[in-house]
């Protein structure tokens, strides 16, 4: 039985309270992100300080998922463990995918459909705050994907899955 | 419990849990044997994982039975009633 998902008293053995750390994880990123750029839009420091519970949630989110993934990290994985890592790398790399190709229809036909139309579209500049967070946002997901798969998915960690 | 079962379209039952507990093993010393992780032991006495036919092959020579004794696409019936089913005390 996994006692190392006992983490600050709460169980993530159960299902539920995986998903809740896969939800606080990305949850955590997008209040940071909307906190950096409120800091850099209005350009004052004090917002900067609201990045810090959103990163909080991130960061102890993400310690989370990693820990749910440990056991498939190893090189001493079984045939199932496998079938359950390669799923949720297949399933996270078929939705990164989906997600690069409507980035980059995006920044291909965001500036001339503005201009045609008359729209205010964003479209990222240099030195946009908010593309780099975004960027960085990508990144993280990227990252973290496979391993919220397999936490959001495993059903819960059961007593009669102990090892007597 | 005898049986198990994944769902409806890939049944596989199996009777891993109740060889396991009639040699008196710990699913970490079947896990050992079978060389897999003692959760896999788990799912599959559950029905929520169906084994490889490598697998299903090392559990019969572990158990010294053949792989359809251990492993079914039809449920099990139970032991109890396969050995003296057919012995039931007359009313009278």
């Amino acid at each position: 039985m996994r006692k190392d998902l006992l983490i600050a008293g709460i169980d993530f053995r159960r299902r539920a309270n995986r998903r809740l750390a896969c939800v606080a994880a990305y949850l955590g990123y997008a209040l940071a992100l909307a906190a950096l750029s409120l800091a850099y839009e209005l350009g004052s420091a004090a917002w900067a300080f609201a990045i810090l519970p959103g990163t909080l949630l991130l960061v102890g989110g993400w310690w989370v998922l990693n820990q749910v993934a440990v056991p498939y990290a190893t090189a001493t994985i079984d045939e199932r463990q496998t079938q359950v890592r390669n799923q949720a790398f297949f399933r996270a790399y078929q939705f990164l995918a989906s997600l690069s190709v409507v980035i980059l229809f995006y920044l291909k036909e965001a500036p001339g459909v503005a201009a045609q139309r008359g729209w205010t579209l964003w479209v990222p500049q240099p030195g946009d705050g908010l593309s780099t967070g975004l960027m960085l946002g990508y990144v993280l997901l990227a990252v973290t994907l496979p391993h919220a798969l397999i936490a959001w998915q495993d059903p819960d960690y059961l007593e009669a899955d102990s090892p007597a | 419990m005898t049986t198990s079962k994944v769902n409806s379209t890939t049944s596989l039952y199996n009777r891993i849990g109740v060889l396991r507990a009639e040699r008196n093993l710990s699913r970490q010393e079947l896990a050992d044997a079978l060389g897999v992780n003692y959760q896999t032991i788990g799912y599959m006495e559950r029905g929520d994982y169906n084994p490889s036919l490598e697998l299903a092959f090392r559990a019969s020579e572990f158990f010294g039975l053949p792989i359809e004794a251990i492993f079914s696409r039809h449920p099990f019936r139970p032991l109890s009633e396969q050995l003296y089913g057919s012995n039931k005390p007359s009313a009278g």
